[in-house]
Order: C-alpha cells, then structure tokens, then sequence
C-alpha cells in the first residue's frame, strides 16, 4: 500500500472508527484519548502490555472494560484482526490508533499487520498521542542490550548495499541512549531530530542528557527541530533527508523520543522499504513510570490506497 | 593544508572513502606489504585498527597509488582485489529477513545466496574498474589491469556470466547483468517472505536455477571465464571481505573453509575483530590451520618500538596534512620529550620480559627527589629500599650496578605512586585528592603509547591536538594543550563503553562495558596504591573459564572495541585451533593505554591476575584499606 492523504487530525468527540486499537499498560494516561473523545468501533481492543501490571494498570483495565473493550494479549488481537478482515464487507477501513502508550514493537507489527491487509483497497489510520505530564528520566543509564530492526517487516533492505550507512536518529530524553546507537552503527553521516514539545521542560532534558551528540550534529549541520504538535511537517522533514541520504547513503532510522516521532518513521519506511527502522533492545528493563495525561493530544491520519 | 577532497587523514573511517581517496594519504603499517602476497591472509584487528583501509588498499583503484616501502621499493599486489561491502546494517537487515524461518540448511542457503550476490555485484564492479584504468594509464605500470573489453568481449562476457549465474538479460550488457543482480538483490526478501510462509525452496529452486548456484562456485567459474577472455589464464584474483564478525556464523564457516583450497585464481583477504577469531574454533581438523593454509596478520602492537614506529609516522602525516609543521625527525621535539616512559626489552608479554626505563630528561636529582619523596611517606617503599638494597643517594641506573636494572623499572610506578599516594603505613592509606595528573603521559613517547597504534585513535588524537593548538594559540608541545587533548581522548573513550550496547545479564553493578572495566581497573589500583610497594604488581588478566563464562560478552565487546587488548601474540594462533567453543580462555588482556589517564594507571602492564578473581569483590574493592575517603570519592581525583 502507499501513502495517500496525510492530515494533522485528531478523532472528535463520540467518532466511530471501524477499529480502535489502545495499549494497555501501567501509565495513568493510557486511557485520556478514548475517555476524552469518547470514540467507539465495531471492533475496540486494548492490548495487554507484558510486564506492566502495576501502578495504574488496574484502574485502566477497568476503564478500557467499561467502555466496552476487549482486553486481550498482543497474539489474540492479530488472530482477532484476522477474523475481522474476513468478514468485512468495505473495501474501506477506518482505524484509531492509541499510540501514546503503545511498545515500538507493538505498534510497528500492527501497522504492519494493517498495512498487509489484502481484504481492503482502503486503509485509514488516525494515529492518536497524549502527551504526558513531564516526569524527569532516570539519570542511570539504562546500557543499550541490541540495536536491531523492530521487525522484520521494517528492517529495510538496500538495493544498492555497497554504498555506506548513514543514520537518522530521532533524540529522545533518556540520557545517552542515541549517542550509544551511533557508536555501534558507526555510520558515515549522521542526522539528529529533536522534538520541539508543547511542554518546555522536555527541551531542556533532551539538550543536557545528549549534549555530546547534539554538539557534534550541530557543528556538521546536521540537526533538525521538529514541532511534535505538527505532524504532517515532521514527516515532511523526515521526507526531504532521507531522499537526500538515498542517493549516497542507507539510511536507517532509529526513533528514539516521543513515540508520535516513531509512527511517522513507520510510515517513512512503508513509504521507502529500502529505509529500516530499528530500535534498542533492553528497554524492558526500565522501571515503568506512572505518566499522567497532560491534556495535550496530538494526532494525525494517513490513508493508504 | 587542502581539504578539498576527501582524506583518510580526515575520516576516522574508511567505510565511506573512495579507494583512491583512501590511497592518497595512506600510511602504510608493515603488515600492509605482507598483505599483498599470493597467499590467504586474515587481519585481525580491533575496531578502528585500519581493516577496512588496508583491504580497500588492495582493490584497483587503490593500488596504483601505493606508497613506496622503507626501502623506497614501491610494492605491487600480484593480484585483483574484489572488495564485497558488508557491515553491521547487513547483518542485521540479512538476519531479520530469514527470522522465522526454522530450516538451518534453508537459512544457510539464503545467507549464501544474499552474500553471493553481493560478491557477483562486486567482481562486475571490479571490471569496470579495470576497464576504466585500462583506458586511462600506461600499459607497463599496470598491466594486471589491462581490461581492454572491446564491445565484442563484452557481450561475450555478459552472455557467459549471465548463463553462469542464471540470470537472464535482455540487453548482452556488463551493466544489465548488474542491473539484473540488483534486482535479485532487491527482491531477496520477497524470496525469504515466500519460503517464511511455507513455500519450499526446492520448489522454488525449480522455476530459477539461480537459487542453486553456490557463491563460491559462482566467483571461481566466472574468474575462470573472465581470466580466458582477456587472454590471462593465471591471473589471480582476491576475495577482500571485510568485518567478517558480524557475517552469520554459518555463512562464516562456509568462508573459512574456502582457505584451505578453492582455485589457484582466487586468494582470500579476510578481516575479522580479535575478539571473534573464535569463531574458527569449529573447523574441523581437515581444515585449514594458520601458517599452512593461511596466514594471520594481527592489527594492534605487542612491541612497543612497532607501535611507537607507525604511531609516529601517522601522527606525523596528519598534524602534516591539518598545517602543523612536522616532520619525523623532529616530532620529538615538537610534542616534547616524556620525563619518564616505558622501554621494553624484548617482549613485554612474557614474565621475563623486563620493562626498562630509559632515562632522558629526568636527571639524577629529580630522581632522586622523586624516590625521597615517597620514602619519607610510604613505608612498604622504604621496606622494598632496603630490602633491595637501594640506596637513596646513588640511584645510578646503568648496569654496572646490581641494582640499575630494578631502578629503572620501578621508576615509573614510584612516579605513579608518589601522586597518587598521601600517606601509606600498614593499617592506613590516604589517597591524595585533587585534579587528574596528565604530566606522566606528556610528550613522546608516552602519547603516541596511549593511541596503541590505532589509526582512527591517531587521527584522532592529531584532530584534538591540532584543534587545541589554534584554540589556545600554544605550540601540541605546551601542557596545556596535550592536557585538554588527552583528556578528550580517554573521556570520549569512556562515554562511548557506558553507553555501547552489551546484551549480558546485568550482574550486580556491572551493567555496562564501562563498569566492568572500570572494576578491572580498580584491581590494579588496589595493587598500584593501596596495598604495599610491590616492583612488579599484576596489570593484566588472564581470561579464565570461569571469568569468561560470566563476563564472556564484556570481554568479547571490550576486545572488539579495544578496550582491552589480547597480550600473548601467539593467541589468536591458539584461538583458532581451540575446540572449546570460547576460543578467548588462556588469552591474556590488559586494559588499553588509552584509557590509563582514566584511571590513573601506568603505561605497562606486567604481572597478571585471573579476571575472575580480579571481578570477585574481595580483589576489587579499594576501600578495604582506606580509612579516609571511599573509592567512589577517590577514583578519579588525584
């Protein structure tokens, strides 16, 4: 499939989607975006995170439960998924999709997972982003185990191998995470996105907690700030590198940040398969961390023909 | 200074230069000119230790521009170098592809297809290198190049390579054949999609015969067709092929078994890090051995002089290229002398090996204040004095003396110690605080020492060097100026070990790569500074059984990035004849010397300890005899 139509939306209230599809997990703001918008589906999941059973878990199963969702593992979804595409009757579909606090892995195997879906000529995705309250990183540093692709299915694959690795590297507040992924890649060039968030105080962490990094990108030139509020510009940012990067380089992106960045790199990849998008493994291993909705959503829709 | 193309003396690495650009500043290391002989080699070498460049020097276009040797000799490789690209990107993007397929074999045969036709791509390229020179110089100094493919030849040698390889073309065209082999290339995943899904892939092999070609096959047939058209029979041709650790290990296997014969036309140039040689310890005793069949050329310095040698050369070349006025005679004098340094006899790696001191600019005076110094507050030393029946006041190095010799190899650790100690007596040691002391790893030769020889490491250190220089408008032979560079070495060193992935089981504190090598130097500090003056304290590890089973891939990635660096030269000898699946037990390592300002350790390393002990927390914990001050506080400050 490819890309048709990118808005910046977000659902409105009471919207009917064909599939909402939320991430069930431990963070309080796992459920703003179906309380706020109130937005309903023939078929409404919250998929079961593994290991993310505490803090607020309970308090959003029960919320996701009495709206009407079912609460299933990760396997069962793609089973139900299937079920669901067998019996349409549209060559149209229209999916919500809760990224906020939704595992890379996770998300990338169900835009996969749509994506594929050869029942439909037609794929609508509204990809939904609460932005959290502002909670600082934890200052230890959590060591990258793997850097690797997120799936096989986003893994890339050159046509031209012999020309060098370069690496698109979307920074995120965790410290030296992004600088550990570039020594291990060691690629020929190297571009930096930093998210630019409504709420100011992530700035200030992104820039302290990857000064190394962040100093060596900006004295090649190679550093972009990006409005997480605009999502259609972002990708369009995104678009202009790495067509660039092609004609000399692979590229890989690796999205660290905001997980809105990490959607629009998704898209990037389906858009140019040659490009992979990778992530470090180990994150798992993090103490989860309650975040609170701050009130502020971003969203946007793509539609693939 | 010219910066308008591009240098290796610029890049720290070769990956994304042109050969020729990688030519045209190139300081060779003498394993170069073994390289370019008619039998296989295999470089081994840690991250950044000039792999890559060496291999792209032995590809055409390169090799017409090779420098002159020592003797002013200019060398030539009796060969064509074919340089088939791969790097950790491929590795992972081939690994994900063929996830979830079950079928060894299957797998197997999908690495071989995806790298055969890299290797195809890479003998078309090499053509047209070939052709492109042969148009362009002169017939007698480059003869092993002369292509002169008339539209005829290369019809005839697209027709033939297209039915070797079974690849349909359109257009009888060197260019479509490649265009074709991308497109395999292109649709590969596609292929291990099908075959993931259940389609077999000899049913698959029946509708394209491509799918059964072996890569191996598939080179020497071609060599041979392309080796009869241009009227050479015994032209050989080499396989260059580049960071084979991160290659599957099935496929690596496959590799490897090729050096023990394959065809007289073709030679195999292999580069792999020394932490993953043991991935030779599976082949099995019909196969080939080193010195036989192959010879192994390793990339870092157990001899001080050889390091010393090439650091010097590069390190010169490159302050050069950057505007610094320099030459071999006098970089010496332009970064300054070392007061003190370490001289080896003969092999600092066997425990005869006596280090030697050789003394230039520390006169007997400062010597002697030095040795008083830590006399009057360090009584293991007065202990080990008199004991050793040294006299303060005729500290006379030579060896007319019984006891020059033993001066002179104790003086850089009564350097070391005397900075780092405040007061030492049997039931109390103080540590001094206060700044890092560069001063002991000032001038040459300590800071060529602390490069180990690495080229990227060299470069590096030229760049800081050089960017200090115009910084603070000093001479690279003013303190200051090699304080701040040193300290920008082993700093970017550290953050790039506390942040590199390492996928281990997070035991205790150690977490990352830095923490378990910061533990290790914590074992030869306690040696240096908190136990007693010992004339020989251990400064290196054996890698035991049980140390490599627990901290096995520390080890390894700290190899691999030369962080720790393998001792005992005979080792990757005995790493590729062990059988024991850890092909690292029996080495011995020592911490890199660029990291020795990190810790405060001295450039040498002697002595050595078992790393499991030197992890177990009896030997590694510092405070045991601290009354004042805990490690954490301590490390670091003086």
């Amino acid at each position: 499939m490819e890309i048709d139509e990118f808005v910046d939306t977000l659902p409105t209230y009471n919207q009917k989607f064909d599939i909402v599809v939320a991430a069930l997990g431990a963070e309080a703001r796992a459920t703003n975006i179906a309380d706020k918008y109130n937005i309903s589906g023939q078929l409404k999941v919250a998929i079961i995170c593994k290991n993310n059973n505490i803090l607020s878990f309970y308090d959003n199963k029960n919320f996701f439960v009495a709206k009407g969702f079912l609460t299933i593992i990760q396997a069962d979804f793609f089973v139900a998924l299937a079920e669901y595409a067998r019996n349409l009757i549209s060559e149209t579909i229209d999916v919500a999709l809760d990224i906020s606090c939704m595992p890379r892995q996770l998300m990338a195997e169900i835009v996969h997972a749509l994506s594929e879906m050869t029942e439909i000529r037609k794929l609508k995705i509204t990809f939904c982003y609460s932005l959290a309250c502002f909670t600082s990183p934890t200052l230890e540093i959590v060591p990258n185990e793997a850097i690797e692709p997120v799936t096989p299915s986003f893994s890339g694959w050159p046509s031209e191998q012999s020309m060098p690795t370069s690496l698109i590297t979307g920074i995120g507040y965790e410290p030296e995470k992004a600088e550990g992924a570039s020594e291990y890649l060691d690629p020929t060039e190297q571009w930096g996105f930093i998210p630019l968030s409504p709420i100011l105080e992530f700035l200030t962490e992104v820039e302290k907690n990857n000064i190394s990094l962040i100093t060596r990108l900006t004295n090649e030139g190679r550093v972009i700030k990006y409005d997480l509020a605009e999502p259609s510009r972002t990708f369009g940012q995104l678009e202009i590198v790495i067509s660039d990067l092609l004609r000399r380089t692979n590229p890989i992106l690796l999205p660290f940040g905001p997980k809105i960045f990490f959607a629009l790199c998704l898209l990037q990849s389906i858009r140019h398969p040659e490009v992979g998008v990778w992530h470090v493994t180990g994150e798992s291993n993090e103490e989860p961390v309650d975040r609170a909705a701050s009130g502020i959503e971003i969203g946007f829709q793509v539609t693939l023909t | 200074m010219s910066f308008s193309t591009l240098s290796y003396l610029d890049s720290y690495n070769a990956r994304q230069l042109s050969p020729a650009d990688v030519a045209r500043d190139f300081v060779a290391p003498s394993q170069f000119y073994q390289l370019l002989g008619l039998n296989h080699c295999v470089l081994i070498g840690p991250r950044g230790s000039g792999k890559t460049t060496l291999l792209k020097m032995l590809q055409a276009d390169s090799s017409r521009l090779y420098p002159s040797n020592e003797d002013g000799a200019l060398p030539d490789a009796a060969f064509i170098g074919i340089f088939v690209p791969a790097d950790v990107r491929w590795a992972k993007q081939l690994a994900a592809h063929v996830e979830g397929i079950n079928c060894q074999r299957t797998k197997k045969i999908l690495y071989e297809l995806a790298f055969g036709t890299s290797a195809f791509l890479a003998l078309l390229e090499t053509i047209d290198k070939c052709v492109e020179i042969s148009k362009n110089s002169n017939y007698d100094t480059h003869e092993k190049f002369q292509f002169m493919l008339d539209r005829q030849n290369e019809v005839t040698l697209a027709l033939r390579l297209s039915e070797l390889w079974s690849t349909p073309i359109s257009i009888p065209s060197l260019s479509e054949l490649k265009h074709k082999l991308r497109m395999r290339q292109i649709n590969f995943p596609n292929l291990a999609s099908k075959i993931r899904n259940g389609v077999p892939l000899h049913e698959l092999s029946l509708y394209d015969s491509y799918l059964s070609i072996g890569w191996l096959d598939g080179i020497v047939t071609a060599i041979e067709t392309i080796n009869e058209l241009i009227g050479k029979k015994d032209q050989r041709w080499a396989l260059l092929l580049d960071e084979l650790e991160i290659v599957p290990a099935s496929l690596l296997q496959s590799i490897v078994s090729c050096l023990r014969s394959t065809s007289s036309q073709l030679i195999f140039k292999l580069a792999l890090s020394p932490s993953s040689s043991s991935v030779f310890s599976s082949i099995n005793a019909d196969e080939p051995t080193q010195g036989n069949d192959f010879t192994i050329l390793n990339l870092w310095y157990n001899e001080r002089k050889d390091l010393r040698s090439f650091a010097a050369r590069l390190l010169c070349q490159a302050l050069k290229h950057r505007g610094v006025e320099v030459s071999m005679d006098n970089l010496p004098m332009k970064i300054g002398r070392s007061n003190i340094y370490e001289e080896d006899l003969n092999d600092e790696n066997t425990n005869s090996a006596e280090a030697k001191l050789i003394d230039s600019s520390l006169s007997r005076d400062k010597r002697q204040t030095l040795f008083s110094e830590l006399a009057n507050k360090d009584e293991s030393f007065n202990d080990f004095l008199r004991r050793s029946n040294i006299d303060l006041k005729d500290l006379d190095l030579s060896d007319r003396r019984k006891q020059g010799p033993l001066i002179r190899k104790v003086t850089p650790l009564v350097q070391f110690r005397n900075r780092a100690i405040k007061h030492w007596t049997k039931n109390k040691s103080t540590l001094r605080s206060g700044k890092i002391a560069h001063e002991p790893y000032f001038g040459y030769p300590n800071i060529l020492d602390i490069t180990e020889g690495n080229p990227r490491w060299i470069l590096n250190l030229a760049e800081l060097l050089d960017g200090e220089r115009i910084k603070k408008s000093l001479p690279i032979s003013a303190q200051s100026v090699q304080a701040t560079a040193i300290t920008a070495m082993h700093k970017r060193f550290a953050a790039m070990l506390k942040v590199y992935p390492i996928s281990a089981n997070r035991k205790e504190d150690i977490s990352t790569l830095y923490s378990f090598l910061a533990t290790l130097a914590s074992t030869i500090r306690k040696k240096l500074y908190h136990d007693a003056f010992s004339p020989d304290p251990a400064q290196s590890f054996e890698i035991d059984a049980e140390g490599a089973r627990e901290y096995g891939n520390f080890l390894v990635t700290a190899i691999h990035l030369g962080a720790l660096v393998i001792m005992n030269p005979e080792s990757p000898r005995r790493l590729l004849g062990t059988s024991n699946g850890n092909g690292l037990i029996g080495s011995r390592v020592r911490i890199c010397y660029r990291l020795a300002p990190e810790f405060f350790l001295p450039l040498r390393s002697t002595s050595h300890t078992k790393i499991s002990s030197a992890m177990s927390k009896t030997e590694s914990n510092e405070s045991t005899k601290l009354e004042e001050s805990p490690l954490n506080k301590q490390i670091g400050l003086f």
